[in-house]
């Protein structure tokens, strides 16, 4: 039982990761949090079920396919929900992404229908480890989602579209002084956070099936990741999904599965009791 | 700027040709399809009316008020609800109408909350046209509109199926019906069923905690008790529960025979697939969603050796509700689902009230209401002699492979005190 649950409990928390790394990504890039974020997964998941199933494209180029349609709805999303009220107050913002948030949902409705829908595993079946039975579909999810996080590790860290990212996330002003393209820049923070995030909705999906709903209580877990590991820490996004997975999935076993949500957030104050930034919370503390 | 609109148009038109080109194939087909029965249906509307000399309809419409959701968490019983409005308003239309006059669905959006629905509610009882008001399919929106229906003075018939409700429209609301066969009948069928003919004899029960599915689950367990059983486990889950691993992990620990669930679609669907995906046999026996075409689409061979006790199936033996289930297949090329064929009914009757009542009269349509003691509808035969619990009953179904096999159907006695 432990066994299942902790594979469970990983493969939840490692996307609630990745939702919560692309709302980590906009936040340092812009300083909003991105409450529209959990829309981009059920939005990707979507788009993922138009390659798969409509086009019958193979799953692992429908993921491809799915992430790169991401990306230009994260450009899009920017143009339209950030930029024209990037030099208003904090609140005109995030109301903006809330009120898109909105649309996103109603305009998969109307694109995809309100019957809920699957689509192929990148790996069918279960494997047997000791008395546990596991989905490959959810050690897929491990997998994929760790290496996702590699590549944006690479991308940020070691590439030089990386460094102006992270240059126009420390101060805008002035990475447009050194001839960044500020508006390039953020649209490719957006298109990231949103692939990343689009991709997560796509391994979800054969699991837990598409709606256009999906996206909102995985959203609200996300933030609270975000807020265990640390406002605007990446690393801290990602151990902060883990623990919300593992609590959800160990919680729900051995104290309450009515509360599961409660138990999220009894966490998240016992955290932030102890360490007030979160767990990689120091940096936001010294840009502050 | 000029130059940045005119990127942004044609990005949004890549991301169309993309997302939508794909189905455009498919499309095609479906509005062929549809044309094709569109056309079939009218050649064959046409040909009544001559075989039986009907006039046409004449005069303003009579207006009857729908509350359904059309937008948010719950759209889908909204998709359902607009399609059945389209087929039932053209039958009883082209069938001469009720009164001589054609009948129009007004629809409001109950927005999947009680408030919602209340607000929708309120909105359709103040036009005096409006002679009837549907609920929506949640008892607990229609019970959170029953006071207003009071208020108003207006006949209003509940979709949900909760004894709450039952007893609510029976005691307190005289303009309250409740015309689903309640909850109460189905699950303890059930149960029967599931003791007596399987011989099962230790039960576990998986419950969402919104209303009916709680209310569900307490049938369940009031029903083992008739038989002195206890569930070995009852495990609740919040909606929108996504993984049930630590549910079930409590479930497979309790050494149950059978497991009993109570939940919507889309839940429903997930945990029969975890379920089954963790190495459980054991049969799963559950609320109405458990056989709901959607779920057995979504969940496939998983919902194999699942019963349930449910209101409808599309295949269903009703004569009304079988060519109901073949028309909306041919028109929306999708199976029908109960929320379609739950306002096929509710129309349908309370155009037999305004007809027995004579008049669109708010109050003689309601007093009629209670004249109809046998009404065949699409889903089962209609009782309403009192208004709660009319529906007289259901059907009891097996999936096997992906199709809902009836075992047995479901019929009970009105009892008047």
């Amino acid at each position: 039982m432990n066994l299942q649950l902790l594979i469970s409990g990983m493969s939840m928390g490692i996307v609630y990761g990745l939702i919560a790394m692309g709302m980590v990504l906009i936040f340092r890039s812009v300083g909003i949090m991105n409450f529209a974020q959990g829309e981009f997964l059920m939005f990707g998941g979507y788009f993922c079920y138009t390659f798969n199933q409509i086009l019958h494209l193979p799953i692992v180029v429908s993921l491809l396919l799915a992430s790169l349609s991401m990306g230009v709805v994260g450009v899009l999303f920017m143009r339209s929900s950030y930029w024209p009220l990037r030099n208003a107050q904090a609140k005109a913002i995030i109301v903006s992404a809330m009120g898109a948030s909105i649309a996103f949902k109603e305009g998969a409705r109307l694109i995809w229908g309100s019957i809920p829908v699957s689509m192929d595993r990148v790996v069918e079946g279960t494997v047997k480890i000791g008395t546990a039975s596991v989905q490959w579909q959810h050690i897929a999810i491990i997998v994929v989602s760790a290496v996702i996080m590699i590549l944006v590790y690479i991308l940020l860290e070691k590439t030089f579209i990386g460094n102006m990212m992270q240059a126009t996330a420390q101060d805008q002003y002035m990475a447009s002084l050194t001839g960044i393209p500020v508006i390039f820049s953020i649209g490719l923070t957006f298109a990231l956070s949103a692939m990343i995030t689009g991709v997560g909705g796509g391994l979800l999906a054969p699991i837990f099936f598409l709606n256009n709903v999906m996206g909102g209580t995985a959203g609200a877990k996300a933030f609270a990741a975000i807020v265990i590991g640390g406002f605007g820490s990446v690393p801290g996004a990602i151990i902060g999904g883990l623990i919300v997975g593992l609590v959800e999935a160990f919680g729900g076993a051995y104290i309450s599965s009515t509360y599961q949500l409660v138990l999220i957030y009894v966490v998240l104050i016992a955290i932030l009791m102890i360490r007030p930034q979160g767990i990689f919370g120091e940096k936001i503390q010294e840009k502050a | 700027m000029k130059k940045a609109v005119a990127l942004l148009l044609a990005v949004f038109l890549a991301v169309g040709l993309v997302g939508c080109g794909s189905g455009k194939e498919e499309a095609k087909e479906t509005a062929a399809k549809t044309e094709a029965a569109k056309e079939t249906q009218a050649k064959e509307t046409e040909g009544d009316k001559e075989a039986d000399g009907e006039s046409e309809v004449s005069g303003d419409p009579i207006k009857i008020g729908l509350t359904t959701v059309l937008t948010g968490d719950r759209a889908l019983e909204g998709q359902y609800a607009s399609n059945a409005v389209k087929i039932i308003e053209e039958e009883i239309n082209s069938a001469g109408g009720v009164l001589g006059r054609p009948i129009e669905v007004v629809i409001e959006d109950a927005l999947g909350t009680d408030v919602g629905a209340v607000n929708a509610y309120r909105k359709l009882a103040a036009d005096d046209d409006i002679v009837a008001i549907i609920g929506p399919d949640s008892s607990n929106d229609g019970m959170a509109q029953a006071p207003s229906a009071l208020e108003f003075s207006i006949l209003t018939t509940a979709q949900g199926s909760s004894p709450t409700l039952r007893d609510m429209c029976n005691n307190d609301n005289k303009w309250l019906f409740q015309l689903r066969a309640c909850d109460e009948t189905l699950c303890k069928a059930l149960i029967k069923y599931a003791v007596e003919d399987l011989g099962l004899k230790s039960f576990a029960i998986l419950h969402d905690t919104e209303t009916s599915s709680s209310d569900q689950a307490r049938l369940f367990t009031e029903a083992l008790a008739d038989y002195g059983i206890e569930p070995m486990v009852t495990v609740p889950f919040t909606t929108g529960t996504k993984d049930f691993s630590s549910q079930i992990a409590q479930v497979q620990n309790s050494g149950a025979e059978a497991i009993i669930g109570a939940a919507f679609q889309t839940e429903a669907a997930i945990l029969v697939t975890q379920i089954r995906s963790m190495g459980i046999e054991a049969p799963i026996l559950g609320s109405n969603a458990f056989a709901d075409p959607v779920t057995i689409q979504l969940a496939g061979d998983a919902t194999d050796d699942v019963y349930c006790a449910s209101a409808w199936v599309p295949n269903t033996p009703n004569e009304k509700g079988n060519a109901f289930a073949k028309k909306y297949q041919e028109l929306y090329g999708e199976e029908c689902g109960k929320a379609a064929a739950q306002i096929y009914d509710h129309i349908s009757i309370i155009c037999e009230a305004i007809e027995r009542a004579g008049t669109t009269d708010r109050a003689a349509v309601r007093d009629a209401m209670n004249t109809i003691d046998s009404y065949p509808g699409a889903i089962t035969t209609y009782d309403c002699r009192t208004n709660g619990d009319c529906g007289r009953g259901g059907l009891l179904v097996r999936v096997k492979d992906q199709k809902a096999e009836i075992i047995a159907e479901i019929t009970s006695e009105k009892v008047i005190e």
